[in-house]
């Protein structure tokens, strides 16, 4: 696989060609379900799973942030579990299930809790948002009516540099409300 | 975005005995378990490997349960997220400093994918998990191309018995019950890491004098430890105790904190954690 690539922020000097041209190890075949359909691709094992998800397969709903697991906009679930899809290798989800954000909602419609979201304003940028959803689903699914301080300790791991949290943890709040009404 | 630099081969052995050979066949390569901080390396190109063993499929290596002597037993490939949500740990250890220090670990994906072993073995510095295990006195059990050994966590973390060329933690070892241990911490915002992180660890006589404690320091010194000086000054007393200062030891000076604000956060999140581990074994 080839692509043009800026140079890697924070890596070693060099030029693009540096970075680009390295030995290629051998393609490893790597399939899973994505979204419940079956996906896969041959990739060299130095590909990240959120590469192989937007360059590869087209799901560009999960977005790069920081490239270093902090800022929780490449969330998806693997087996169920919320992870940060550039902390894990293309090859480490083999015989995996992913789910991203365009599978969240199994209707195509915006489900409860992006509504909810949408509702209460939380989408500014929309930048962090897809991490937002996959990380709370998850929340959600384990605790369906969490309180704030919950909530906030939950999303530690997305950042939101709009600084919009306000508006998301109300959100989910509001869901958790509309529930018991 | 950043694709990893240097390329490398992958592979994902069925068994431990097949991990081991691979790893100790070829000097330059890695275990890969959670993958936290090594992927972060090797995108940043501070590392360099020619092979990543991945562990994942090494099942055997995962779960909690008691071992032959009745201490517990955790599995090393066990994710953060099942230490946490495991029956026989939350009966033992919550509240306790070793899941004070689990829940404070990164964030929830960290912890999916984060394992106790990777965890230790690691030591990433400011790491929560190093001074709990500390406190409470772990061991771990090493598997290697000789053999299998058992190395107390503080040996393991202070490099007298670092793992060597294919070892690999298979299991951490603790007290099936600690009741009277908490952690604490001031982290380091950015990367969540402790700034100072302080577990103790304290035993009440039936006259409410304390029999036995045990203080760990993590990111605040030059590696994870145990401050015997402090235990031995509290040891004896009476709560409430005023610990005292600590002069003579090293604390890290970093662009992050001083020497002497480490220090000084070592002194008060000793007495803080001190007091939530006597208030936790009186309410045990």
């Amino acid at each position: 696989m080839w692509r043009f690539r800026a140079p890697a922020f924070g890596a070693r000097g060099g030029t693009l060609v540096e970075n680009v041209a390295r030995t290629k190890e051998p393609l490893m075949r790597t399939n899973f379900t994505v979204n419940g359909q079956p996906a896969g691709a041959d990739v060299e094992p130095r590909v990240l799973l959120v590469d192989l998800l937007r360059d590869t397969l087209g799901l560009t709903g999960t977005k790069v942030g920081c490239d270093t697991g902090q800022c929780g906009s490449c969330v998806v679930h693997l087996n169920g579990l919320s992870v940060k899809s550039c902390a894990v290798l293309a090859v480490q989800a083999d015989g995996a299930r992913v789910t991203t954000i365009e599978g969240i909602s199994e209707s195509g419609e915006l489900d409860d809790l992006q509504t909810a979201i949408r509702d209460a304003h939380g989408t500014q940028c929309g930048f962090c948002t897809p991490g937002m959803v996959l990380s709370l689903r998850e929340l959600l699914s384990t605790n369906p009516d969490p309180n704030e301080a919950e909530i906030r300790t939950w999303l530690t791991g997305n950042l939101c540099r709009c600084t919009g949290y306000q508006s998301v943890v109300r959100a989910v709040l509001g869901m958790a409300e509309g529930a018991q009404q | 975005m950043s694709m990893i630099p240097d390329a490398f081969e992958y592979s994902a052995p069925a068994s431990l005995t097949e991990a081991i050979k691979v790893l100790a066949a070829e000097p330059t390569s890695q275990p890969i378990a959670g993958g936290n901080g090594l992927l972060t390396q090797l995108k940043r190109g501070e590392l360099t490997v020619t092979r990543l063993v991945d562990l994942r499929k090494l099942n055997e290596l995962r779960g909690v349960g008691m071992n032959g002597a009745g201490r517990l037993r955790i599995g090393a490939l066990t994710t953060l997220t099942d230490v946490l949500a495991d029956p026989t740990v939350r009966a033992a250890h919550l509240p306790g400093a070793l899941s004070d220090a689990i829940s404070m670990t990164g964030d929830v994906q960290a912890r999916n994918r984060a394992t106790i072993g990777g965890t230790l073995a690691t030591a990433a510095q400011g790491s929560d998990l190093s001074a709990a295990l500390l406190a409470l006195d772990a061991t771990a059990e090493v598997v290697g191309p000789r053999g299998r050994r058992m190395a107390a966590v503080a040996r393991l973390l202070d490099g007298s018995e670092s793992l060597v060329g294919g070892e690999l933690i298979t299991a951490v070892e603790l007290a099936p019950a600690e009741p009277g241990s908490a952690y604490l911490r001031v982290a380091n915002r950015a990367n969540l890491h402790a700034l100072c992180g302080v577990a103790v660890t304290v035993a009440l006589g039936a006259d409410g004098g304390v029999t036995g404690c045990r203080i760990a320091v993590t990111g605040a010194m030059p590696y994870p430890q145990r401050l015997p000086g402090m235990e031995a000054g509290v040891i004896g007393t009476r709560p409430p105790v005023a610990m005292p200062p600590r002069n003579g030891l090293s604390f890290v000076n970093d662009q992050l904190a001083s020497a002497e604000y480490r220090r000084q956060l070592t002194q008060v999140l000793a007495e803080r954690a001190f007091a939530v581990a006597v208030a936790r074994a009186h309410d045990s």
